[in-house]
């Protein structure tokens, strides 16, 4: 009887295990393939706006609003409707993407058209809406009141976005120097800074 | 004899538990680690027969995404994708203001969402129908549950877009070995 409640036991422990290891979340996890850059030169060429920033703490989570169709483009790489045969039935579509908008109080402009004081959105992919926690894969999001020191797009009517979520940002730390994200191995010193620095 | 009776049960007893642990133990980490040479995240479609639903677009975006398809079906593994109008799951082609070239998302055991962002790969392209060929590869590449990694593979992000546009060997064997 007792080598039978011992058996019950470890054939319970076992079923606890695994569950353990193999629960399961709400968590939906985004994938994006971004261009990957491989010095200061090419994330300073490749940024429209560079700049030393805090986060003031105040984020918002948003869907992103899906872009229209541009019918007048009659470029077909450029417009991949134009000369395309209509479809006689609808597609089914795909829910808008989830990403997190934090706001960012300049302290430094060193390429763009911006200024110190001024706070601007940047959005990052992910975030937490209706209790799904939507994430993407190998990025670390900003965090409030940490200065980064940001290569970003700009867009008229959208926040602007990092150009890569891992390498676009580096933290200021307080001795002044740029710390990289744990995956990015580009390495951001003053000397480059001042060097790369854009004045508009 | 009575002693020696409770002895071997007991050490039977001990037996079954310690297989029991160990049994327990290697499923765990079977089912929860990954080889140090394998990249996959658990972040794909549980079989790898996918259908998608038929996208329309100009003959410039449809050939070259036709042929991320055919890519991934022509290589030796379980791979499988094909279009059905009865499938969930979607590939957009918009101008998104973002800066990722392809964007996948997981809906479920057997659902995904691709889109394919026109303004980067028109802006970064030199080769166009490669780029959008590979692009694609890589966005079914996680519907494959492969990951992101830093060799030679279609998963690598700093791999040359105007050239790879086929699953590298180390895709496949990923793929394989999931599957």
């Amino acid at each position: 009887m007792k080598a039978a409640i011992r058996r019950l036991g470890a054939a319970a422990l076992a079923a606890l295990f695994l569950s353990a290891c193999s629960a399961e979340d709400t968590t939906v996890l985004y994938e994006a393939d971004y261009p990957a850059y491989d010095s200061a030169d090419a994330l300073f060429a490749g940024s429209k706006l560079v700049i030393e920033g805090r986060l003031t703490g105040i984020k918002r989570v948003m869907t992103e609003v899906e872009p229209e169709d541009d019918a007048t483009e009659t470029d077909p790489q450029l417009n991949p409707n134009a000369g395309a045969t209509p479809d006689t039935a609808t597609p089914p579509a795909g829910p808008p993407t989830v990403m997190t908008v934090s706001s960012v109080e300049i302290l430094k402009v060193h390429k763009g058209l911006a200024r110190i004081g001024q706070v601007i959105q940047v959005k990052e992919l992910g975030g937490t809406l209706n209790g799904v926690t939507y994430e993407e894969a190998d990025t670390t999001p900003l965090k409030s009141g940490v200065t980064y020191m940001l290569f970003l797009e700009t867009y008229p009517d959208s926040p602007a976005s990092l150009l890569n979520p891992e390498q676009a940002k580096y933290v200021v730390t307080s001795a002044g120097t740029y710390s990289a994200m744990p995956e990015n191995t580009v390495k951001l010193d003053g000397t480059d800074v001042q060097r790369l620095s854009v004045k508009e | 004899m009575a002693s020696s009776d409770t002895r071997a049960r007991s050490a039977k007893g001990k037996a079954s538990r310690l297989l029991a642990v160990t049994l327990t133990g290697v499923l765990c980490v079977s089912v929860g680690a990954t080889p140090a040479y394998a990249h996959w995240n658990g972040t794909g479609q549980l079989i790898a027969s996918i259908g998608v639903y038929p996208y329309n677009y100009n003959n410039t975006w449809q050939a070259p995404m036709n042929k991320a398809l055919a890519n991934w079906n022509a290589t030796s593994s379980p791979a499988n994708l094909y279009k059905n109008r009865h499938s969930g799951s979607t590939i957009t082609v918009k101008s998104y203001r973002n800066t990722w070239y392809g964007h996948y998302t997981r809906c479920g055991d057997s659902c995904l969402y691709i889109k394919l962002n026109v303004r980067t790969i028109n802006r970064d392209a030199n080769n166009f129908s490669n780029y959008v060929t590979g692009v694609l590869v890589h966005e079914f590449g996680h519907a494959l549950n492969l990951a992101h990694n830093s060799t030679t593979s279609i998963m690598n992000r700093s791999r040359n877009r105007d050239s790879m546009t086929k699953p590298q060997a180390h895709d496949v064997s990923d793929v394989n070995a999931y599957y």
